[in-house]
């Protein structure tokens, strides 16, 4: 890839923003600057003078880059996100994961399509590591959650332990519930009684 | 055996003028006329743009501006847009730091009692200039897009009252969830912007209303449905669906009886997850303009129905505002494209009805 391209990150997610950055400069590319906090961003933007910056798509700052299309005095050169009109397929995974380019002026089309497909794969990986870590919190919060539930049983009713998990598993069969759901309205319930 | 249902795309910003929206799709307006109305929530109007431009929405809730800005070429990715309903007249607020209501009252008393604009405004220049001669920096003001009438009624309200908007000030794209932050933080002193963030702001005693948009120019369109032209064209049944339910949608969120139940659906997460209280005071009209004193009634502070039809009139006077703040040349100025903007007779062909471009309301000038 071009190493004298000057790239800006926005984002306010320092895993993903490290991910995207790790990316991009094991690919050579050498001016990579990152903004975590939007605070006098355009003022920012225009001493950095990029060729090109990433942001995620669903960030609301994406208007206050608009204003810098229209003050020409506060940018050097116009910049406008990278669509490559020649390409749907790339435009829609860019759009699937979330992410906006915005290049200058001038820029060839090639010069950027490498360095949007790399940030897409990164913000990917970003959604795929977020979905797993917040799968696993949830089993974690579930197991806990499930043996306070089955303790509570166990204490209620004196039964045993296989009891009360018998018992949790046929009540949620039969209210068509996840165990996990019955196991927290038990905790809940068990928190408002005292 | 009934007909299947179209399915059509719609994008919105979660404000109270996507009302008309949210009751086509609640109150089963839209799924009678034909339609499944998918409504996406867009966080941005960057986002709305573009996603109606790559063909991801047929159409959103837009700035009234931006239609136009649109079919002139000055924005990137933009494609025809016909936007033939008006879903909100007016509807922001100006709002300002207590630092700054304060410094305006030590100026002239009774800002909020005397509710006028040119009294507020010269209250804002006497600040200007004070701060001017102690070597302050100036003022921060917060709008939400440079194709707005957020930016435009500001500007017309400093101008006319002496202050120059490009100079005086410091105009800022600020994206309306983050504007009671900024103040709040200091970052701005003060903003234009729809609600519910005007009533948040006073709610949470970040800030105090000093002036509403409805002052500047009343009826003045806010927000448009605009849809791209060639959904348009290859779907007019369904665009003339999708108008009439509009039209049945406003007719019903525009009644005070249901404003209590219409606050209650937009108070849900999917649209705007704020208090329906908050909400109902945009509805209403009944304004908190700062908090612990009593609430007032601004006549006309937005409308979601009656008129519903785009004037090219209106059109007019938003490029010319454009003109007049250099975001283009009068010779790039197309009544054509502007007419397929502000589409008067797509409105008129699908919902009907007489249309006359008289009665426009006057504009807010100093006493």
């Amino acid at each position: 890839m071009d190493a004298e391209l000057k790239i800006l990150v926005i984002d306010e997610n320092e895993t993903r923003a490290a991910i995207l950055l790790e990316g991009l400069c094991a690919s050579g590319l050498t001016c990579v600057e990152w903004l975590k906090d939007t605070r006098g961003l355009s003022e920012r933007i225009f001493r950095l003078d990029p060729d090109v910056i990433l942001i995620d798509l669903e960030d609301p700052n994406r208007d206050v880059l608009e204003q810098m299309f229209q003050v020409s005095r506060e940018v050097r050169r116009p910049i406008a996100m990278f669509v490559d009109s020649s390409d749907s397929q790339s435009i829609s995974q860019a759009v699937d994961a979330g992410v906006s380019a915005y290049i200058v002026d001038g820029l060839k089309s090639e010069r950027v399509r490498s360095i949007v497909e790399m940030t897409v794969s990164r913000f990917n990986a970003f959604s795929k590591l977020h979905k797993e870590l917040a799968e696993a919190k949830n089993a974690l919060q579930d197991r806990k959650v499930l043996e306070r539930a089955k303790g509570i049983l166990m204490t209620q009713r004196g039964i045993g332990e296989g009891e009360a998990y018998a018992l949790l598993r046929k009540t949620a069969m039969n209210k068509g519930q996840k165990i996990s759901d019955i196991a927290s309205s038990i905790v809940t319930a068990s928190e408002i009684l005292g | 055996m009934k007909s299947k249902l179209q399915n059509v795309n719609i994008g919105f910003v979660p404000l109270v003028d996507c009302a008309v929206l949210a009751v086509a799709r609640e109150k089963g307006i839209a799924q009678a006329h034909g339609l499944d109305l998918s409504l996406s929530k867009e966080v941005s109007w960057a986002n709305i743009r573009d996603k109606v431009f790559l063909g991801y929405l047929d159409g959103a809730h837009m700035l009234a501006p931006m239609a136009l800005a649109g079919n002139l070429s000055l924005m990137p990715n933009s494609c025809d847009i016909v936007a033939p309903f008006v879903l909100g007249r007016n509807g922001n607020a100006i709002t300002v730091s207590h630092d700054l209501y304060d410094a305006m009252s030590a100026h002239t008393q009774g800002l909020l009692e005397s509710w006028d604009l040119s009294v507020t405004g010269a209250a804002l220049k006497a600040v200007i200039e004070a701060r001017k001669n102690a070597g302050q920096p100036v003022l921060r003001f917060g709008m939400v897009f440079p194709f707005s009438c957020h930016n435009y009624h500001l500007r017309y309200w400093l101008a006319a009252c002496g202050i120059d908007p490009d100079v005086d000030v410091h105009l800022q794209v600020v994206p309306p969830p983050f504007m009671d932050q900024y103040l709040e933080q200091g970052r701005l002193d003060g903003f234009c912007v729809g609600e519910p963030w005007n009533s948040l702001a006073v709610a949470q005693d970040i800030g105090v209303i000093i002036a509403s948009t409805s002052q500047i120019w009343p009826q003045s369109p806010e927000k448009l449905l605009g849809v791209r032209k060639n959904w348009c064209e290859a779907n007019p049944k369904a665009l003339k669906a999708l108008l009439c339910a509009m039209k049945e949608a406003a007719d019903w969120a525009g009644n005070a009886e249901n404003f209590d139940e219409l606050a209650h659906i937009l108070s849900d997460h999917q649209y705007l997850d704020v208090p329906k209280e908050i909400i109902l005071k945009a509805l209403s009209g009944d304004l908190s303009l700062k908090k612990g004193e009593p609430s007032r009634h601004v006549d006309g502070f937005m409308s979601l129905h009656g008129d519903s039809c785009p004037h090219l009139s209106a059109a007019f006077w938003l490029t010319r505002q454009m003109e007049r703040w250099g975001q283009i040349q009068s010779d790039m100025i197309v009544e054509t494209a502007l007419k397929d903007a502000f589409s008067t007779q797509t409105y008129l062909d699908c919902i009907g009805g007489e249309f006359s471009d008289i009665n426009e309301a006057a504009l807010f000038d100093i006493a």
